[in-house]
């Protein structure tokens, strides 16, 4: 079965400078630099990384949201430029401020209804109860306005206008940023139970891979616009290969404190896009890199579940 | 850590009680809080939105809004009363004797003037030259490892990446070597491996200056990692209260049980369906007659619901503000 969503090469740069610049073809920074993945029907896949990894960038391009863009992206068998407004049906994001991506001065009936005006599709008579009973919300909320709703019942409310249309891929930047544990695992249940009741496909950008963990069936790792690692969940977090994977994952404080595992430390500061470095790009942080790093960019090697870019992976965590 | 009963503490918060006014009526934000944090001891507060976490730190720095009334208890910091000093006399004790580091170091820096500039003002009260102070400001710049300091002495904040500035703000909290330090959320808006070595760069400093910390966050991982001690706030109340380890094997307080258990980061297996712990905080304008976790609470019985609890030291907790803070703990499923 071809992939719900199928990414291959993509690109994504911003203008910077000048018109002289940008005339000399110079003005181009890259964010997401050559990245190539496949989702699946039903499938979640967890794009993680740092700030100014790219990750948001990627997610925008992917809905077809700004940025200039090269490379193909295939949705359901067929380029996505090719599908027109639709992909904006079959597509939806929830963005990652709640309360800011709601119109402050729409009602949450009229931010549920909004979705039917764009396309100019009729909102059936009882929907906007409808989808406020699926996110989990009473209907009674239809009348309040964004700023009387709490964040979670916000990003609730922002899941509602996502699902209004029928999309077959959400994409959720940060789905549960700024929102307390509670109210976190409320969301992750949320998305996870409408995956599976509606076959959607979720494609969940976050930092925190803590709930990577539990909701993700794939992840990818996202590090200056590239991807180093990418693998299905449990493999990647049982063995990372990639040392920039090692050291996000051991940078991630546990609970228990007998249970403390050899921290991964890394060296500076992510560097600049507008200097990438040459050779293997992580290099400038990484504490294994040799000669052959900074020299030549790594082979992407894959093995079983997972793929990485590195010239020598980590064979094991080593415990202390 | 077990407490030095013959050691006085840094900040010793009683039985404080306070309030907003609101048009609703007032707002019972603080209720009987009880918070003592030891000489050199790092404290780890924590709660979700609305448990009164920053109120009570705004009610230790004497920053709170006018709305605000201190209905009853005492904030002693060293001995004396924070609640009696004057303005001048807070303003005194201020970035000397107490410092704070604030979540967003972008609002707390100056955006108009050099970091050098800010870290020599911020010496004021020394009586020594400014060549001295200059020195002395590179030094600790030096120490919270900031690449090549004396370069960027004459730079501005928005010239400095945001875990460079969090760094800056924590130089500029430690350069009076006060004896408590306020840290409120400062690794929130910090990446993960950012998170980690500001902590230890924390770390390493309180060992070396010897400061309290009182450390506000909602990231239980992070009081793992820091915290000698861990104070645990829901809805205006000090919940659960005692030294870090043992709290987190054994937590007494229901809240504090379902707390650990939400948080994804201590379910080892990993799971589709998370713990949550369902329903909101109550209205503290009209608070419920027993306890103020009982709505929430699935042990709660006629008793909960009827009368408030008081404080008892239970297990490995010195606080645990339950009527059954004995009971088995809860069998939570998801």
């Amino acid at each position: 079965m071809t992939p719900l969503l199928s990414v291959r090469n993509l690109q994504v740069s911003y203008p910077t400078g000048g018109l002289l610049a940008r005339l000399r073809g110079q003005g181009e920074l890259k964010i997401v630099a050559g990245v190539d993945f496949d989702l699946a029907r039903g499938e979640t896949l967890a794009l993680v990384g740092e700030s100014g990894s790219g990750k948001t960038t990627l997610a925008r391009a992917v809905a077809g949201l700004g940025g200039t863009v090269s490379g193909q992206i295939g949705f359901d068998g067929a380029p996505l430029s090719a599908k027109g407004r639709q992909i904006r049906r079959d597509i939806a994001f929830i963005f990652q401020d709640a309360v800011s991506s709601l119109s402050p001065r729409f009602t949450v009936r009229a931010l549920l209804r909004e979705p039917f005006a764009i396309h100019s599709l009729p909102c059936p008579e009882g929907e906007v109860e409808r989808l406020l009973t699926l996110v989990g919300l009473p209907a009674a909320l239809a009348e309040r306005r964004p700023h009387e709703l709490s964040g979670g019942q916000a990003r609730r409310v922002g899941v509602a206008r996502a699902l209004a249309l029928k999309p077959r891929l959400v994409i959720a930047d940060e789905p549960t940023a700024g929102l307390d544990v509670s109210v976190q695992s409320e969301v992750l249940n949320l998305l996870n139970d409408l995956r599976v009741r509606l076959g959607l496909s979720l494609l969940i950008i976050t930092h925190n891979l803590n709930i990577v963990r539990h909701v993700a069936d794939r992840m990818a790792i996202m590090y200056l616009g590239r991807f180093v690692e990418t693998g299905a969940t449990a493999p990647v977090f049982a063995r990372p290969r990639h040392p920039y994977t090692a050291a996000l994952l051991s940078a991630n404080p546990i609970i228990d404190p007998e249970a403390r595992r050899a921290r991964l430390h890394l060296e500076g500061e992510v560097p600049s896009l507008t200097q990438r470095p040459q050779g293997c790009e992580f290099h400038s942080r990484c504490p294994f890199a040799r000669d052959l790093c900074r020299q030549t960019p790594p082979p992407r090697v894959t093995q079983g579940d997972v793929s990485y870019t590195c010239h020598f992976p980590i064979e094991a965590l080593r415990h202390d | 850590m077990s407490r030095d009963a013959t050691q006085a503490p840094v900040l010793q918060v009683r039985g404080l009680d306070l309030s907003y006014d609101t048009p609703a009526g007032a707002l019972q934000a603080l209720r009987q809080v009880n918070l003592t944090i030891g000489k050199g001891e790092i404290v780890g507060l924590v709660g979700e939105s609305g448990s009164g976490k920053s109120t009570l730190m705004q009610a230790i720095l004497g920053l709170l809004p006018g709305a605000a009334k201190v209905q009853g208890g005492q904030i002693l910091f060293q001995g004396q009363d924070l609640a009696g000093l004057s303005a001048p006399q807070m303003r005194g004790l201020l970035g000397d004797r107490i410092s704070v580091v604030f979540q967003d170091p972008m609002t707390a820096l100056n955006p108009v003037l050099t970091i050098g500039r800010q870290m020599i003002d911020i010496q004021h009260r020394s009586r020594i030259s400014r060549a001295e102070k200059r020195a002395r400001a590179i030094g600790m710049l030096e120490r919270v490892r900031i690449p090549d300091p004396e370069s960027r002495f004459n730079r501005y904040p928005h010239e400095f990446s945001g875990g460079m500035r969090q760094r800056v703000a924590i130089a500029m909290a430690l350069m009076a070597r006060p004896a408590l330090l306020v840290a409120d959320e400062p690794t929130t808006a910090l990446d993960a491996t950012l998170e980690i070595a500001t902590i230890d760069l924390l770390r390493e400093l309180q060992a070396e200056i010897g400061c309290a910390i009182l450390f506000i966050t909602h990231h239980l991982g992070v009081v793992a990692e820091l915290c000698d001690r861990i104070d645990i706030m829901y809805a205006g109340e000090i919940v659960e209260s005692g030294a870090t380890a043992p709290v987190f094997r054994d937590p007494r307080h229901p809240y504090t049980q379902l707390l650990f258990a939400c948080d994804p980061a201590q379910i080892s297996r990993p799971m589709r369906h998370l713990p949550s712990i369902g329903g909101g905080l109550p209205d503290l304008t009209h608070l419920p007659p027993g306890c103020i976790f009982a709505p929430r609470c699935p042990r709660a019985d006629a008793t909960c619901r009827a009368t408030r609890p008081a404080d008892h030291q239970a297990g490995p907790s010195d606080l645990v503000r339950c009527h059954y803070p004995l009971a088995p703990r809860l069998e939570i499923t998801a």
